[in-house]
């Protein structure tokens, strides 16, 4: 079977000490309630060991959280109270059904990560700084 | 168009019903055919995406540390998380179907969330 191939090209964003910085953000798609793909964009985070997005976002899709919410770390060891969820994700065509990924309750996200889990298992990442893109493969 | 729970009839044209006719499998009716169809539609079918090519630096350097609604090249709300700037957005635009983007801080984001019983 070919090569599943899908490719970003990273976006530069203002910074106060470093001036425009490059990051590695993907539009990808997820499903929402009514079977319909909505857009958003990630920080493909390949230190995440999960994929998160803010609660109010899960909402606005109609993911429902499953089970109780528990506490993760952030880099900085902070933790951060979510909610486990699943859902499909659409990486301009290729489907990912089933995706696990975490709900951030207080909604203080800067923005959605695409982390590891179910998704770096399935993709093989690579990060291409001096081409300024980021080549998921199949 | 055949029995079917949420039944809706319309009028198509011969070469759609010879079409339909093509694609129709056995025990199916020409309902399923077209539910599968939309189904299908909508499985595949990827929303326009509002980008934000066309946002100059210096609009995005405004909201740095928010997420902001984009449509048709504009900024058309902005908040602290998404639901705030899309609320802000059906509000000057009830119709419109925005995409909503996280802007960086300028201090940069420390991003790597991990597993495991937090310090504090």
């Amino acid at each position: 079977m070919a090569n599943r191939i899908v490719e970003y090209t990273w976006r530069p964003f203002p910074t106060d000490h470093f001036g425009l910085r490059d990051y590695p953000v993907a539009g990808i798609f997820l499903k929402n309630a009514e079977g319909k793909w909505k857009f958003k964009q990630f920080l493909v985070d390949s230190a995440a060991d999960v994929t998160a997005i803010n609660k109010v976002a899960a909402e606005e899709l109609g993911i429902e959280p499953i089970g109780e919410a528990f506490s993760i770390n952030q880099a900085t060891k902070q933790g951060i109270n979510v909610y486990k969820a699943k859902v499909d994700i659409n990486f301009n065509g290729v489907i990912l059904e089933n995706v696990n990924i975490v709900l951030v309750i207080n909604n203080n996200l800067r923005m959605p990560l695409l982390g590891r889990l179910d998704v770096f298992d399935y993709f093989d990442v690579n990060l291409q700084a001096r081409n300024k893109k980021t080549v998921l493969t199949h | 168009m055949g029995k079917h729970p949420n039944h809706t009839s319309i009028t198509v044209s011969k070469d759609t019903v010879k079409e339909l006719k093509k694609t129709k499998r056995n025990g199916q009716s020409y309902s399923d055919v077209i539910a599968e169809m939309i189904a299908e539609k909508n499985r595949t079918e990827l929303p326009k995406v509002h980008s934000l090519d066309n946002i100059s630096m210096k609009e995005l350097a405004k909201h740095s540390g928010q997420y902001i609604a984009v449509y048709e090249d504009k900024i058309i709300g902005w908040g602290d998380h998404e639901g705030i700037a899309l609320e802000m957005a059906k509000k000057r635009m009830p119709t419109a179907d925005p995409c909503i983007y996280g802007i960086p801080p300028k201090e940069g984001i420390i991003a790597g969330l991990q597993f495991g019983e937090p310090n504090s």
